[in-house]
Protein backbone atom coordinates (compact mmCIF):
# COMPACT_ATOMS: atom_id res chain seq x y z
CA UNK A 1 0.00 0.00 0.00
CA UNK A 2 2.37 2.23 1.32
CA UNK A 3 4.52 1.50 -2.15
CA UNK A 4 1.79 2.24 -4.79
CA UNK A 5 1.28 5.16 -2.43
CA UNK A 6 4.48 6.16 -3.02
CA UNK A 7 4.35 5.41 -6.98
CA UNK A 8 1.15 8.10 -7.67
CA UNK A 9 3.22 10.75 -5.66
CA UNK A 10 5.71 10.25 -8.22
CA UNK A 11 3.54 10.26 -10.61
CA UNK A 12 1.55 13.68 -9.59
CA UNK A 13 5.27 15.35 -9.11
CA UNK A 14 6.40 14.49 -12.56
CA UNK A 15 2.92 15.64 -14.24
CA UNK A 16 2.80 18.65 -12.27
CA UNK A 17 6.95 19.30 -13.76
CA UNK A 18 6.00 18.96 -17.16
CA UNK A 19 2.75 21.47 -16.22
CA UNK A 20 5.23 23.37 -15.30
CA UNK A 21 7.96 23.31 -17.71
CA UNK A 22 4.94 24.15 -20.44
CA UNK A 23 3.23 27.12 -18.72
CA UNK A 24 7.17 28.80 -18.25
CA UNK A 25 7.58 27.79 -22.10
CA UNK A 26 4.50 29.46 -22.78
CA UNK A 27 5.04 32.55 -20.98
CA UNK A 28 8.74 32.74 -22.87
CA UNK A 29 7.17 32.47 -25.66
CA UNK A 30 4.10 35.48 -24.95
CA UNK A 31 6.88 37.66 -23.79
CA UNK A 32 8.73 37.39 -26.63
CA UNK A 33 5.93 38.01 -28.73
CA UNK A 34 4.97 40.86 -27.12
CA UNK A 35 8.40 42.44 -27.65
CA UNK A 36 8.64 41.42 -31.02
CA UNK A 37 5.68 42.78 -31.76
CA UNK A 38 6.61 46.17 -29.92
CA UNK A 39 9.68 46.92 -32.00
CA UNK A 40 7.60 46.06 -35.01
CA UNK A 41 5.30 48.76 -34.31
CA UNK A 42 8.36 51.11 -33.82
CA UNK A 43 9.54 50.13 -37.12
CA UNK A 44 6.14 50.62 -38.86
CA UNK A 45 6.07 54.38 -37.45
CA UNK A 46 9.56 54.84 -38.56
CA UNK A 47 9.02 53.63 -42.17
CA UNK A 48 6.26 55.76 -42.13
CA UNK A 49 7.39 58.66 -41.04
CA UNK A 50 10.18 58.01 -43.46
CA UNK A 51 7.87 57.43 -46.03
CA UNK A 52 5.97 60.81 -45.27
CA UNK A 53 9.14 62.39 -45.48
CA UNK A 54 9.83 60.73 -49.03
CA UNK A 55 6.78 61.88 -50.38
CA UNK A 56 6.92 65.56 -49.35
CA UNK A 57 10.34 65.83 -50.61
CA UNK A 58 8.95 64.01 -54.15
CA UNK A 59 6.49 66.66 -53.83
CA UNK A 60 8.46 69.32 -53.41
CA UNK A 61 11.06 68.14 -56.38
CA UNK A 62 8.31 68.00 -58.58
CA UNK A 63 6.80 71.81 -58.01
CA UNK A 64 8.60 74.97 -59.64
CA UNK A 65 10.28 77.17 -57.96
CA UNK A 66 7.42 79.74 -57.31
CA UNK A 67 5.32 76.16 -55.59
CA UNK A 68 8.26 75.71 -53.59
CA UNK A 69 8.08 78.65 -51.93
CA UNK A 70 4.40 78.90 -51.53
CA UNK A 71 4.32 75.73 -50.16
CA UNK A 72 7.77 76.63 -47.53
CA UNK A 73 5.51 79.51 -47.10
CA UNK A 74 2.27 77.91 -46.27
CA UNK A 75 4.23 75.42 -43.97
CA UNK A 76 5.61 78.33 -41.65
CA UNK A 77 1.96 79.83 -41.16
CA UNK A 78 0.73 76.42 -40.68
CA UNK A 79 2.78 76.07 -37.52
CA UNK A 80 1.89 79.81 -36.22
CA UNK A 81 -2.06 78.44 -36.77
CA UNK A 82 -1.51 75.27 -35.38
CA UNK A 83 0.21 77.42 -32.05
CA UNK A 84 3.42 75.30 -32.69
CA UNK A 85 5.12 78.86 -32.53
CA UNK A 86 9.04 77.10 -31.44
CA UNK A 87 8.74 75.25 -34.81
CA UNK A 88 8.03 78.34 -36.23
CA UNK A 89 10.33 80.71 -34.27
CA UNK A 90 13.05 78.09 -35.12
CA UNK A 91 12.60 78.98 -39.01
CA UNK A 92 13.63 82.06 -38.72
CA UNK A 93 16.78 84.25 -40.31
CA UNK A 94 18.99 84.27 -37.50
CA UNK A 95 19.87 88.26 -37.90
CA UNK A 96 16.12 88.67 -38.40
CA UNK A 97 15.40 86.60 -35.27
CA UNK A 98 17.63 88.88 -33.60
CA UNK A 99 17.01 92.19 -34.88
CA UNK A 100 13.39 92.10 -34.44
CA UNK A 101 11.74 88.93 -32.23
CA UNK A 102 14.74 88.70 -29.58
CA UNK A 103 12.58 85.41 -27.82
CA UNK A 104 9.70 83.00 -28.29
CA UNK A 105 7.58 85.03 -26.09
CA UNK A 106 7.81 88.60 -28.66
CA UNK A 107 7.00 86.65 -31.44
CA UNK A 108 3.96 84.29 -30.03
CA UNK A 109 2.91 87.83 -28.91
CA UNK A 110 3.19 89.64 -31.96
CA UNK A 111 1.11 86.78 -34.36
CA UNK A 112 -1.46 86.60 -30.52
CA UNK A 113 -1.48 90.49 -30.73
CA UNK A 114 -1.39 91.26 -34.86
CA UNK A 115 -2.63 88.27 -36.89
CA UNK A 116 -6.20 87.34 -37.20
CA UNK A 117 -7.13 83.92 -35.06
CA UNK A 118 -8.49 82.56 -38.52
CA UNK A 119 -6.73 83.66 -41.33
CA UNK A 120 -5.92 82.43 -44.95
CA UNK A 121 -2.93 83.56 -47.58
CA UNK A 122 -2.83 84.38 -51.06
CA UNK A 123 0.02 84.81 -53.36
CA UNK A 124 0.15 88.12 -55.17
CA UNK A 125 4.20 88.21 -56.94
CA UNK A 126 7.40 86.59 -56.13
CA UNK A 127 11.07 87.42 -57.28
CA UNK A 128 13.69 85.67 -57.33
CA UNK A 129 16.98 87.94 -56.02
CA UNK A 130 19.66 85.40 -55.97
CA UNK A 131 19.48 83.08 -53.34
CA UNK A 132 16.37 84.58 -51.77
CA UNK A 133 12.65 84.94 -52.76
CA UNK A 134 10.49 87.94 -52.26
CA UNK A 135 6.78 86.65 -52.20
CA UNK A 136 4.15 89.31 -51.62
CA UNK A 137 1.34 87.54 -49.21
CA UNK A 138 -2.14 88.83 -48.52
CA UNK A 139 -3.48 87.70 -45.25
CA UNK A 140 -6.90 87.39 -45.01
CA UNK A 141 -9.43 87.23 -41.84
CA UNK A 142 -11.52 84.04 -43.17
CA UNK A 143 -13.91 84.49 -40.60
CA UNK A 144 -14.50 88.07 -40.31
CA UNK A 145 -14.03 88.49 -44.20
CA UNK A 146 -14.17 92.36 -44.83
CA UNK A 147 -14.92 93.34 -41.51
CA UNK A 148 -11.80 91.71 -40.36
CA UNK A 149 -8.17 92.23 -40.08
CA UNK A 150 -6.89 91.52 -43.16
CA UNK A 151 -3.25 93.15 -44.82
CA UNK A 152 -0.29 92.37 -47.24
CA UNK A 153 2.91 91.63 -45.97
CA UNK A 154 6.40 90.71 -47.45
CA UNK A 155 8.05 87.21 -46.77
CA UNK A 156 11.86 86.32 -48.19
CA UNK A 157 12.78 82.62 -47.53
CA UNK A 158 16.23 81.52 -48.82
CA UNK A 159 16.19 77.83 -49.16
CA UNK A 160 19.13 75.66 -48.14
CA UNK A 161 17.73 72.55 -49.84
CA UNK A 162 14.77 70.87 -50.76
CA UNK A 163 12.45 71.38 -47.51
CA UNK A 164 15.07 73.52 -45.56
CA UNK A 165 14.60 76.86 -45.31
CA UNK A 166 15.23 80.06 -43.13
CA UNK A 167 12.32 83.00 -43.23
CA UNK A 168 11.92 86.88 -42.82
CA UNK A 169 8.83 88.69 -43.29
CA UNK A 170 7.67 92.21 -43.04
CA UNK A 171 6.98 92.72 -39.10
CA UNK A 172 4.24 95.81 -38.60
CA UNK A 173 5.97 98.20 -36.56
CA UNK A 174 2.78 99.59 -35.28
CA UNK A 175 2.78 96.42 -33.11
CA UNK A 176 4.87 97.20 -29.84
CA UNK A 177 8.03 95.10 -28.91
CA UNK A 178 7.62 93.60 -26.10
CA UNK B 1 13.12 88.61 -73.45
CA UNK B 2 15.36 85.85 -74.44
CA UNK B 3 17.63 85.13 -71.57
CA UNK B 4 17.66 81.08 -72.33
CA UNK B 5 18.00 81.23 -76.08
CA UNK B 6 21.99 82.19 -75.72
CA UNK B 7 23.54 82.26 -72.32
CA UNK B 8 27.14 81.38 -71.77
CA UNK B 9 29.01 78.55 -72.63
CA UNK B 10 30.48 76.39 -69.86
CA UNK B 11 34.15 76.91 -71.21
CA UNK B 12 33.99 80.86 -70.47
CA UNK B 13 31.10 80.59 -67.88
CA UNK B 14 33.65 80.37 -64.93
CA UNK B 15 36.31 83.29 -65.97
CA UNK B 16 33.59 85.65 -66.48
CA UNK B 17 31.11 84.86 -63.62
CA UNK B 18 34.33 85.69 -61.39
CA UNK B 19 35.01 89.04 -63.18
CA UNK B 20 31.39 90.25 -62.72
CA UNK B 21 31.71 88.83 -58.88
CA UNK B 22 34.94 91.04 -58.82
CA UNK B 23 33.73 93.94 -59.98
CA UNK B 24 30.77 94.00 -58.26
CA UNK B 25 32.25 93.02 -55.20
CA UNK B 26 34.91 95.91 -55.80
CA UNK B 27 31.97 98.59 -56.09
CA UNK B 28 30.21 96.77 -52.91
CA UNK B 29 33.22 97.50 -50.68
CA UNK B 30 33.87 100.60 -51.93
CA UNK B 31 36.90 99.99 -53.82
CA UNK B 32 36.29 102.17 -57.12
CA UNK B 33 39.82 102.00 -58.42
CA UNK B 34 39.95 98.55 -58.39
CA UNK B 35 36.26 98.55 -60.12
CA UNK B 36 37.08 101.39 -62.40
CA UNK B 37 40.04 99.46 -63.67
CA UNK B 38 37.79 96.66 -65.31
CA UNK B 39 35.63 99.23 -67.39
CA UNK B 40 35.81 98.51 -71.12
CA UNK B 41 37.78 101.93 -72.86
CA UNK B 42 34.65 102.53 -74.70
CA UNK B 43 32.06 102.50 -71.64
CA UNK B 44 34.92 104.73 -69.99
CA UNK B 45 35.27 107.00 -73.12
CA UNK B 46 31.38 107.23 -74.18
CA UNK B 47 29.51 106.86 -70.90
CA UNK B 48 31.47 107.88 -68.75
CA UNK B 49 33.14 110.71 -70.63
CA UNK B 50 36.51 109.13 -69.39
CA UNK B 51 35.76 110.84 -66.32
CA UNK B 52 36.58 108.80 -63.19
CA UNK B 53 34.51 111.30 -60.29
CA UNK B 54 31.29 110.65 -62.99
CA UNK B 55 31.97 106.80 -62.70
CA UNK B 56 32.61 106.89 -58.82
CA UNK B 57 29.20 109.12 -58.48
CA UNK B 58 27.40 106.39 -60.60
CA UNK B 59 28.41 103.48 -58.16
CA UNK B 60 27.42 105.86 -55.55
CA UNK B 61 24.20 106.45 -56.47
CA UNK B 62 23.68 102.57 -57.31
CA UNK B 63 24.73 101.15 -53.63
CA UNK B 64 23.86 104.46 -51.99
CA UNK B 65 27.01 104.29 -50.11
CA UNK B 66 25.41 100.75 -47.78
CA UNK B 67 26.95 96.94 -48.36
CA UNK B 68 24.33 95.63 -50.58
CA UNK B 69 23.61 91.93 -51.77
CA UNK B 70 23.32 91.19 -55.42
CA UNK B 71 22.48 88.27 -57.61
CA UNK B 72 24.22 87.58 -61.10
CA UNK B 73 22.91 85.99 -63.76
CA UNK B 74 24.02 85.10 -67.06
CA UNK B 75 21.49 86.06 -69.81
CA UNK B 76 23.03 86.04 -73.17
CA UNK B 77 25.71 86.43 -75.59
CA UNK B 78 25.82 88.19 -78.72
CA UNK B 79 29.26 88.11 -81.46
CA UNK B 80 31.18 86.91 -78.45
CA UNK B 81 29.76 89.35 -75.88
CA UNK B 82 28.36 87.83 -73.20
CA UNK B 83 25.70 89.86 -71.35
CA UNK B 84 25.01 89.17 -67.64
CA UNK B 85 21.58 90.73 -65.38
CA UNK B 86 22.79 92.37 -62.37
CA UNK B 87 20.59 92.83 -59.49
CA UNK B 88 21.69 95.01 -56.48
CA UNK B 89 19.38 95.09 -53.22
CA UNK B 90 19.30 95.12 -49.40
CA UNK B 91 19.94 92.21 -47.15
CA UNK B 92 16.06 91.89 -47.45
CA UNK B 93 16.20 88.13 -45.46
CA UNK B 94 17.68 90.63 -42.29
CA UNK B 95 15.15 92.87 -41.99
CA UNK B 96 12.08 90.79 -43.76
CA UNK B 97 11.37 94.13 -45.56
CA UNK B 98 10.05 95.42 -42.09
CA UNK B 99 9.59 99.35 -43.22
CA UNK B 100 10.82 99.29 -46.33
CA UNK B 101 9.33 99.10 -50.43
CA UNK B 102 10.46 96.04 -52.23
CA UNK B 103 13.11 98.17 -54.67
CA UNK B 104 16.29 96.90 -56.11
CA UNK B 105 18.76 98.42 -58.87
CA UNK B 106 19.28 95.80 -61.98
CA UNK B 107 21.08 96.58 -64.93
CA UNK B 108 22.71 94.95 -67.87
CA UNK B 109 26.62 94.37 -67.75
CA UNK B 110 28.45 93.13 -70.97
CA UNK B 111 31.66 91.23 -70.35
CA UNK B 112 34.06 90.78 -73.36
CA UNK B 113 37.83 90.80 -74.09
CA UNK B 114 39.36 93.74 -75.18
CA UNK B 115 42.28 94.11 -77.61
CA UNK B 116 44.69 92.53 -75.36
CA UNK B 117 42.55 89.96 -74.50
CA UNK B 118 41.77 91.13 -71.00
CA UNK B 119 38.51 90.78 -69.54
CA UNK B 120 36.36 93.97 -69.78
CA UNK B 121 33.07 95.53 -68.79
CA UNK B 122 30.55 97.65 -70.37
CA UNK B 123 27.64 98.77 -67.10
CA UNK B 124 24.60 100.68 -66.88
CA UNK B 125 23.07 98.81 -69.62
CA UNK B 126 25.42 100.30 -71.89
CA UNK B 127 26.35 97.75 -75.04
CA UNK B 128 28.04 99.52 -77.31
CA UNK B 129 29.15 102.90 -79.65
CA UNK B 130 29.71 103.03 -83.19
CA UNK B 131 30.85 105.46 -85.78
CA UNK B 132 28.49 105.55 -88.92
CA UNK B 133 28.95 107.04 -92.21
CA UNK B 134 25.34 106.66 -93.75
CA UNK B 135 23.96 109.72 -96.22
CA UNK B 136 20.81 110.77 -97.68
CA UNK B 137 20.42 113.96 -99.71
CA UNK B 138 18.11 115.53 -102.17
CA UNK B 139 18.15 119.44 -103.60
CA UNK B 140 16.64 120.56 -100.32
CA UNK B 141 18.66 118.83 -97.60
CA UNK B 142 21.76 116.76 -96.71
CA UNK B 143 21.00 113.42 -93.83
CA UNK B 144 24.13 111.87 -92.30
CA UNK B 145 23.72 108.79 -89.49
CA UNK B 146 27.33 109.52 -88.00
CA UNK B 147 26.86 107.52 -84.72
CA UNK B 148 25.04 105.08 -83.12
CA UNK B 149 24.91 104.47 -78.97
CA UNK B 150 23.20 100.94 -78.17
CA UNK B 151 21.59 100.53 -74.34
CA UNK B 152 20.28 97.52 -73.84
CA UNK B 153 16.83 97.82 -74.50
CA UNK B 154 17.64 100.54 -77.19
CA UNK B 155 19.54 102.32 -79.54
CA UNK B 156 20.11 106.08 -80.03
CA UNK B 157 21.44 107.75 -83.62
CA UNK B 158 22.95 110.74 -83.92
CA UNK B 159 21.95 112.25 -86.74
CA UNK B 160 22.95 115.75 -88.83
CA UNK B 161 20.56 117.42 -90.89
CA UNK B 162 21.69 120.21 -93.35
CA UNK B 163 19.57 122.34 -95.42
CA UNK B 164 20.54 123.73 -98.54
CA UNK B 165 17.60 125.71 -99.99
CA UNK B 166 16.57 129.11 -98.61
CA UNK B 167 13.33 127.67 -97.14
CA UNK B 168 12.14 126.42 -93.66
CA UNK B 169 12.65 122.85 -93.92
CA UNK B 170 10.76 121.26 -90.96
CA UNK B 171 11.88 116.99 -90.23
CA UNK B 172 9.96 117.22 -86.86
CA UNK B 173 7.59 118.93 -84.48
CA UNK B 174 5.17 116.71 -83.81
CA UNK B 175 2.20 118.52 -85.30
CA UNK B 176 0.88 116.31 -87.90
CA UNK B 177 0.14 113.56 -85.93
CA UNK B 178 2.40 111.16 -87.85
CA UNK B 179 5.06 109.41 -87.48
CA UNK B 180 7.46 112.00 -88.30
CA UNK B 181 10.93 110.06 -87.78
CA UNK B 182 11.33 106.21 -87.81
CA UNK B 183 13.93 103.39 -87.61
CA UNK B 184 12.99 100.92 -90.12
CA UNK B 185 13.66 97.36 -88.73
CA UNK B 186 11.98 93.76 -90.20
CA UNK B 187 8.82 94.15 -91.08
CA UNK B 188 7.72 97.48 -89.01
CA UNK B 189 8.84 101.52 -88.52
CA UNK B 190 9.39 102.01 -84.52
CA UNK B 191 8.91 105.76 -83.85
CA UNK B 192 11.83 107.63 -81.71
CA UNK B 193 10.80 107.61 -78.14
CA UNK B 194 12.16 111.12 -77.90
CA UNK B 195 8.76 113.22 -78.27
CA UNK B 196 10.04 116.18 -77.19
CA UNK B 197 12.58 116.88 -79.70
CA UNK B 198 12.19 119.12 -82.87
CA UNK B 199 13.70 119.54 -86.29
CA UNK B 200 13.17 122.59 -87.94
CA UNK B 201 15.86 123.53 -90.17
CA UNK B 202 16.33 127.45 -91.27
CA UNK B 203 17.47 128.37 -94.75
CA UNK B 204 21.26 127.18 -95.17
CA UNK B 205 21.52 125.69 -91.59
CA UNK B 206 22.38 122.88 -90.01
CA UNK B 207 21.12 120.61 -86.69
CA UNK B 208 21.96 117.67 -84.99
CA UNK B 209 20.09 115.45 -82.25
CA UNK B 210 20.29 112.55 -80.93
CA UNK B 211 16.76 109.97 -81.54
CA UNK B 212 16.11 106.91 -79.68
CA UNK B 213 14.75 103.71 -80.44
CA UNK B 214 13.28 100.69 -79.16
CA UNK B 215 15.46 97.41 -79.95
CA UNK B 216 17.11 94.86 -77.54
CA UNK B 217 20.87 94.88 -78.40
CA UNK B 218 20.83 91.13 -78.69
CA UNK B 219 17.76 90.91 -80.87
CA UNK B 220 18.89 89.32 -83.90
CA UNK B 221 16.47 91.74 -85.93
CA UNK B 222 18.90 94.39 -87.31
CA UNK B 223 17.86 98.37 -88.09
CA UNK B 224 17.35 99.00 -92.05
CA UNK B 225 17.53 102.79 -91.84
CA UNK B 226 16.36 105.99 -90.93
CA UNK B 227 12.42 107.18 -91.99
CA UNK B 228 11.74 110.73 -92.05
CA UNK B 229 8.39 110.77 -93.49
CA UNK B 230 6.73 114.03 -93.83
CA UNK B 231 9.27 116.44 -94.60
CA UNK B 232 7.82 119.69 -95.38
CA UNK B 233 9.42 122.64 -97.14
CA UNK B 234 7.94 126.16 -96.04
CA UNK B 235 8.24 129.85 -97.32
CA UNK B 236 6.69 130.71 -94.09
CA UNK B 237 6.99 128.56 -90.39
CA UNK B 238 5.56 129.35 -87.60
CA UNK B 239 5.52 126.30 -85.73
CA UNK B 240 1.69 127.80 -84.01
CA UNK B 241 -0.58 124.62 -83.63
CA UNK B 242 -3.56 126.86 -84.86
CA UNK B 243 -1.57 127.01 -88.32
CA UNK B 244 -0.33 123.51 -88.98
CA UNK B 245 -2.56 122.57 -91.56
CA UNK B 246 -2.46 126.03 -93.47
CA UNK B 247 1.07 126.12 -94.05
CA UNK B 248 1.17 122.75 -94.57
CA UNK B 249 -1.28 123.13 -97.57
CA UNK B 250 0.84 126.09 -98.77
CA UNK B 251 4.18 124.40 -98.03
CA UNK B 252 6.42 124.27 -101.20
CA UNK B 253 7.38 120.71 -101.16
CA UNK B 254 6.44 117.46 -99.02
CA UNK B 255 8.51 114.49 -99.16
CA UNK B 256 9.50 111.35 -97.56
CA UNK B 257 13.03 110.52 -97.27
CA UNK B 258 14.92 107.00 -96.14
CA UNK B 259 19.08 107.12 -94.86
CA UNK B 260 19.03 103.29 -95.61
CA UNK B 261 22.02 101.39 -93.69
Amino acid sequence: MARKNKKNLKKIIIIVSIILVILVALLIVLVNNNSSSGAQTEKAKINYSNKKEQEKLQDLYEKSESQRMETYCADFFKLIDDDNYGEAYKLLYSDYKENYFPTLENFKRYFEDYFPKDFGLSYTNIERLGDIYVLTVNVKDTVNGSYGHSFDMYVVIKETKLNEYVISFSRNSAVEEE
Amino acid sequence: MNSKEATVPDKVATSFETFIKDYVGYCNNRNYVAAWNLISEDCKKNFFENDYNSYVKYVQKKFDGNTKRYAIQDYSNVNGKYIYNVKIFNDFLATGLTNQSFVFQEEKMLVSYDEDKNIVVSVGNYMGSQDLNYMASNDYMIVKVTESIEKYSYIVYKLEFINRSNYTIVVKDNMTGDMEVGMAIGNETRATSDDAVKIVLEPGKSQTVMLSFAKFYDSNTKPKGIILNSVRVMENYTGDPENVQAEIDNAVDKFGMTVGF
